[in-house]
């Protein structure tokens, strides 16, 4: 066990692809409980970061480690995908796959649906839920596994307003560190406490996020949040 | 054509009388055939999986390989295994030839290449779509294959179904190496052929009906399976 309030480390980490760097000698920590907003535009690399963070890519250069009571990760995608299976069978799976017996993991997610309110959906397919619906289940399954962080990658890029709100909230009652990736400065500002701003693969500012709304250090995320960029 | 309407009648009376040496044939096609399914499945099924799931050395020429075979003439299949089991062959000593598990044989090397082929698609599809989920649980490749083959059950078994159809449908291979023996490795096909050539239609034709009911009936399970997968197991919204 450690004191430290650091969960992750990237030291000079690099990421190329054939298209060129997407990510460039990134030296980042990432605070451990804290909801860590990375923001940029389009194609700024934050998916590529949020995806070396969690270990589905792995580094050209430069090392990432987490601290020794970070054991496990996961990750939520802007289109999740489900089995073809119903809503309580999906995260049954999840679970039996991490070897938890049959009767326990049953329990489990009854009580995780539940807790969010999507009991009414439990032998529903899940592949015929609503967007909201599907990402809110993500979220729960995302969330069953017990992460010591949590990655989110545009949870809500297709939602609409209603469901970005219900996740929104999720995310915020959470005790797990999450750390999301998102182009929404207004997300950013509802749901944030630290801001990495990140563009053209590059980090360019770290801040508190009432720090960096109110006094941007950088050009760019001045003309960012003013929608110029 | 009243001598075209007694035939057909003549055939129809053997079906519904049960006739002993229709349901012997009828009996014997079924064994080989679906003998020839369970075998060429429980080695096509991983086969396809592991080629859809993971990329190994020779696994390319494998994939070029089960492709080109998928449309192997039969006959080529049966002279193949002929030369392999006659007495001069190599296999020639096991005196398989002209029996029951030569034709099994024969069938499992014309529907293997579907099975494999057909279900490595299918389950190549279904990884793709399901990678990210994979990748991001961090599951091992037995588990990914075992979550695979649960998940495209139902289109899995209408490749199983695909692979019946030939295998009860072929003919050129399983009298090559069956040689359509009376009692013993007479089959549906190789029987049509033989009373046809007797002038023998009546029997022919009572045949020509089972192989179009089953054609007929694979199709209709076919239809079921994918309505009843839909209907169970919902399709996306996005699809």
């Amino acid at each position: 066990m450690t004191n430290s309030n650091i969960a992750l480390h990237l030291d000079n980490v690099s990421f190329r692809h054939e298209k060129g760097e997407a990510l460039q000698k990134t030296s980042l920590e990432f605070k451990k409980a804290k909801n860590t907003v990375i923001l940029g535009p389009n194609g700024a690399g934050k998916s590529i970061l949020l995806k070396l963070c969690h270990g589905l890519l792995q580094p050209s250069s430069g090392h990432l480690f987490f601290e020794s009571d970070i054991i496990n990760t996961c990750m939520v995608f802007p289109k999740p995908v489900f089995l073809r299976r119903t809503v309580l069978e999906n995260l049954e799976y999840v679970l039996e796959i991490k070897g938890i017996e049959k009767k326990i993991r049953i329990e489990k997610a009854k009580n995780a649906l539940k807790q969010f309110s999507m009991s009414d959906f439990i032998n529903h397919p899940a592949r015929n839920l609503s967007s909201g619906e599907k990402q809110r289940l993500s979220l729960i399954r995302a969330l069953l596994l017990d992460p010591d962080i949590l990655f989110l990658d545009e949870p809500t890029s297709n939602l609409d307003p209603s469901a970005t709100g219900t996740l929104e909230k999720m995310i915020k009652d959470t005790d797990v560190t999450t750390i999301m990736a998102t182009h929404d400065i207004m997300q950013a500002k509802r749901v944030a406490e630290y801001i990495i701003f990140i563009n053209q693969g590059k980090v360019k500012e770290c801040a508190g996020a009432a720090t960096f709304f109110n006094r941007p250090a950088t050009e760019e995320a001045r003309k960012f949040i003013e929608g110029k960029l | 054509m009243a001598e075209n309407s007694n035939i057909f009648l003549e055939s129809i009376y053997l079906i519904v009388s049960f006739n002993r040496d229709l349901m012997e044939i009828i009996g014997m096609s079924m064994y080989v055939s679906i003998s020839a399914l369970l075998i060429a499945a429980s080695v096509g099924l991983p086969l396809g999986a592991l080629l859809a799931t993971r990329s190994f050395f020779g696994s390319k020429v494998i994939s070029i390989f089960v492709n080109a075979f998928m449309g192997m003439p039969p006959v080529v299949a049966g002279l193949i295994i002929y030369m392999l089991l006659s007495r001069g062959g190599p296999l020639g000593l096991l005196g398989l030839l002209y029996t029951t598990s030569a034709m099994i044989i024969a069938q499992c090397i014309l529907i293997l290449p579907i099975i494999a082929a057909l279900s490595r698609q299918v389950i190549e599809d279904a990884n793709r779509e399901y990678n990210l989920l994979f990748l991001s649980l961090r599951i091992d490749t037995f588990t990914r294959i075992k979550t695979l083959l649960i998940e495209c059950r139902f289109s899995l078994i209408t490749v199983l179904l695909a692979g019946f159809g030939r295998a009860i449908a072929e003919v050129g291979a399983v009298m090559i190496v069956g040689g359509n023996i009376e009692h013993s490795t007479r089959t549906m096909t190789t029987s049509i052929q033989m009373e046809i050539s007797k002038g023998n239609l009546e029997l022919a034709m009572a045949l020509g009906i089972i192989l179009l009911f089953l054609s007929l009936s694979i199709n209709i399970l076919m239809n079921i399976f994918k309505t009843y997968f839909q209907n169970t197991n919902g399709v996306s919204r996005d699809e």
